[in-house]
């Protein structure tokens, strides 16, 4: 009789649990198919070998956990240079006060940067950002114009589906693959509550665990259907229309491109940043309205012009050029008081360094000490004591 | 351990299959007293605590034995005394401070429970000459696992009964159901509506911490009354449930609290087995006592509340240790002394009918709802609070603060007076009740999942 009783009441759960898990999986949240194994850029907040696309899928999830956050936070934003070269666990103990932690992801540029510190200040409770620092760790890389780094591939997408018009950011490319209230822009999002939106985060987390040990995606599916819903109509006629499969474009980055010499490296560099003599206008421009964001939000900044190896700093044509223009776009904040600038360019020998401007891993605590010792003097005490 | 967790689910488990698959004369004898040792380990703070505890219950068990052989009413007192004096001293009171060791002693469980079970055996041992309980009936029945940590206090006289029919109890399909149905519903109540209301409380609370903000204020104190109401209500349900696969048919605790009317109506829907308690071996006793000494009829409504003034004075001082519990006790007293004060008067002056029809009365009944609410959510401040919080809050809203944070519980409770939430019926037949269980583990888990519980502890196991 007792075994009947669970067995049933067993059988009556899982369908429950299914149902249930469907409903809410179509309307909040659901894995999406799996991203390709091939690596573009190391670095992300894991370390681990991602594309730029799954990165911003993390950035947009991870977002959450600031939602819950009870004590002010450290966050450093930027691209690679930051994510590779400012690990938290290793400043945590320099700011005893602050919950240290990184939204910065490879291959970002400001407006990456910007929509990090957009999902930040969305996530996190009000109160906590008026008492939290943004570092805003950059180098003149990430001011890199907008299309650069557009993979154009969306492999849970069929090739027909492919955005078409302007190229759009990793953030954005994630978001739209993500269900609708992932997504910042989403009209469902902008209406949601943001408890729903932070519990379909957390589930999505556990959803795209999950689709590791699954023997097929079935997520793949709900997210054809969700692309299909938000989708615009000429791209519903064009994946009616059965037209020829568009092919992958080839790795914007060779495969062997950390072997390459420095100089090399350059090279690739000297290509993305284009020939002009400054960095991108637009994206100057997305830089300051990063700072001005952020000023209004009540937190205090810290502009870190990153530090790069000596051959970088004299081959690098807009190197020279870039200090200015970050001070020259620095200086009408700098009256706010909440505004610092610190330039740590040369702050670290060239030995410290893997290639181009990224950290070597054996050299993280080195790297840890210096940002420990330029941050501290400016990261001001918390009123309260705490 | 706690009651709330898998841990616990699987104790009961496997303390229901022990029972079970024993022969029917260990059921009792040595089953539930070896289970209930273990329970008492598994839930302990401490080994220090566990020892504290185990000799808490051997004092009792003890003095239940020299009551059974000296019935006599001043060796009753001098034991009383005595087991007030070890609890208090155990418990760390702050008037028992100056005891040596008083304020080291390690933390226990379920001490509170047991104290007032001991003293209702010996009380009722020494009136009733047939009660003669073994030093093993009185042990099993102090540490009775499904009621140790915070009930509910189910009578001896009821535990004994039930314990001779232990060796032929079999589980049938109806008992089982109604037994897994309550503690789902337990479960529920404690991980999803408990937590929920908890939630608020805490945000409420901090923000009305932040500033002066008496509506966050009333708010947070009703969010507390919610919150302790789904916590507890939540435990029973469990502990019934767990109880009834072992032969235990517990006492019922609760009944509708929210629809009381009146301070003292409140007391007997809320906690209701601990109610009775008090209103029979103090209330009653003290009553009884200041009527021999002032025996004029024109008194007794006062000496009534009187009598409800220590007995709720008790119950205030008996849920903690320090002086806030005092303040508690103090207010609770005040209510009920009060509200005994008031229902003589008006009966007085307006005669039973005309008072019976008033109370009828849709606005009287919202008022009187709304203000012993309000009443009642200011005399528990101290429960859902640090004593530095208490004093910064008095500071901060003074008496208007508190007048204008009480009127918004006023408010909010006295419109419930026309709500009557109607009793939703399980389904007859087995599969419609599986299906509900089913149904509420889901809800729980999904809950439990999607969102970070704020605390999982049972708030009244530190009682």
């Amino acid at each position: 009789m007792v075994m009947k009783i669970l067995l049933r009441i067993a059988v009556f759960y899982i369908v429950i649990n299914l149902a249930a898990y469907g409903i809410l999986s179509m309307s909040l949240g659901h894995p999406v198919a799996t991203l390709p194994t091939q690596s573009v850029v190391r670095g992300g907040r894991n370390d681990v070998l991602s594309t730029l696309e799954e990165m911003g899928m993390t950035l947009l999830l991870d977002s959450a956990a600031f939602a819950g956050a009870d004590r002010p936070q450290l966050v450093v934003f930027g691209a690679s240079g930051a994510a590779s070269g400012i690990r938290p666990n290793l400043l945590q103990s320099g700011f005893p006060d602050y919950q240290v932690s990184s939204l910065a992801m490879a291959g970002s540029n400001m407006t990456e940067v910007k929509q990090a510190m957009d999902e930040f200040l969305w996530a996190a409770p009000a109160a906590i950002v008026r008492q939290s620092v943004a570092v805003i760790a950059i180098g003149y890389l990430v001011f890199h114009r907008h299309e650069v780094f557009v993979n154009g591939y969306r492999p849970s997408m069929p090739p027909s589906l492919f955005f078409k018009g302007q190229p759009e950011s990793d953030i954005t490319q994630a978001a739209r693959r993500s269900p609708a209230i992932l997504d910042p822009s989403n009209p469902v999002r902008l209406i949601m509550p943001k408890g729903i939106v932070v519990a379909a985060k957390q589930r999505f987390i556990v959803w795209r665990q999950l689709n590791d040990f699954l023997p097929w995606n079935v997520g793949d599916w709900l997210a054809r259907r969700s692309q299909w819903r938000f989708q615009t109509p000429d791209m519903r006629a064009d994946e009616k229309s059965n037209g020829p499969v568009v092919p992958p474009p080839p790795p914007f980055l060779p495969a062997d491109f950390e072997k390459l010499s420095i100089r090399e490296q350059m090279a690739y560099a000297t290509r993305w940043m284009g020939p002009g003599p400054e960095v991108d206008r637009g994206e100057q421009e997305m830089f300051t309205a990063c700072l001005r964001q952020a000023l209004q939000s009540g937190m205090h900044v810290i502009v870190v012009n990153m530090p790069l190896p000596g051959e970088h700093r004299r081959n690098a044509h807009l190197f020279a050029t870039f200090k200015p223009t970050l001070q020259r776009l620095v200086n009408p904040f700098l009256s706010s008081g909440n505004l610092d600038l610190i330039d740590l360019t040369e702050a670290l020998d060239d030995g410290h360094f893997s290639d181009f401007g990224h950290a070597k891993p054996e050299s993280l605590p080195e790297w840890a000490r210096v940002f420990v010792e330029h941050l501290q003097p400016l990261v001001k005490p918390l009123p309260t004591g705490r | 351990m706690t009651i709330n967790s898998l841990g616990f689910l699987a104790f009961v488990a496997i303390a229901a299959a022990f029972f079970h698959l024993a022969p029917g004369r260990w059921r009792y004898r040595v089953v539930l007293p070896l289970v209930s040792v273990a329970f008492l380990a598994f839930t302990a703070s401490s080994f220090w605590g566990l020892i504290t505890t185990v000799g808490f219950v051997a004092a009792l068990v003890a003095a239940t034995g020299i009551i059974v052989r000296y019935r006599r009413s001043g060796v009753m007192a001098l034991i009383v005394v005595a087991i007030l004096l070890i609890y208090c001293w155990l418990k760390g009171y702050t008037l028992f401070a100056w005891l040596p060791f008083a304020t080291q002693m390690p933390a226990t469980i379920g001490m509170a429970y047991m104290l007032i079970r001991g003293l209702q055996l010996i009380v009722d041992a020494r009136e009733d000459k047939q009660l003669r309980p073994g030093l093993l009936d009185t042990f099993s029945f102090l540490t009775a696992w499904p009621c140790l940590v915070s009930g509910p206090v189910q009578r001896y006289q009821e535990f004994a009964a039930q314990s001779v029919g232990m060796a032929s109890y079999r589980l049938n399909e109806q008992v089982f159901l109604e037994a897994l149905g309550r503690m789902a519903r337990g479960w529920f109540c404690v991980l999803v509506l408990g937590d929920i209301a908890k939630h608020f409380w805490l945000g409420l609370k901090a923000v009305a911490y932040e500033g002066v903000y008496p509506l966050a204020f009333g708010g947070s104190q009703l969010a507390f009354l919610v919150y302790v109401y789904a916590d507890f209500s939540g435990y029973t349900d469990i502990v019934i449930g767990a109880g009834r696969l072992v032969g235990l048919k517990l006492p019922e605790n609760f009944n509708r609290p929210f629809e009381a009317r009146s301070f003292l109506e409140f007391w007997s829907r809320w906690h209701m087995t601990m109610s009775n308690w008090f209103k029979t071996y103090v209330y009653n006793p003290v009553l009884r006592l200041l009527a021999t000494r002032w025996p004029a009829p024109a008194a007794a409504n006062v000496l009534a509340s009187i009598a409800f003034f220590v007995t709720f004075f008790l119950v205030g001082m008996w849920h903690g240790t320090t002086g806030a519990f005092a303040v508690v006790g103090l207010l609770l007293g005040l209510g009920a002394s009060v509200n005994q004060l008031y229902r003589g008067a008006i009966r007085r002056l307006l005669g039973k009918q005309a008072f019976a029809r008033l109370s009828a009365h849709v606005l009287y009944g919202m008022a009187a709802k709304g203000l012993t609410f309000a009443c009642l959510c200011v005399a528990i401040i101290p429960l859902g609070m640090q004593e530095d919080e208490m004093r910064a809050a008095v500071g901060r809203y003074g008496i208007t603060g508190l007048m204008i944070s009480q009127l918004f519980v006023f408010l909010v409770m006295a419109p419930t007076a026309l709500v009557h939430l109607p009793t939703l019926q399980a389904p007859r037949s087995m599969a419609g009740k599986c299906f509900v269980i089913a149904l509420t583990i889901v809800a729980i888990e999904m809950y439990v999942f999607l969102f970070s519980a704020a605390d999982g502890r049972f708030f009244y196991q530190q009682y």
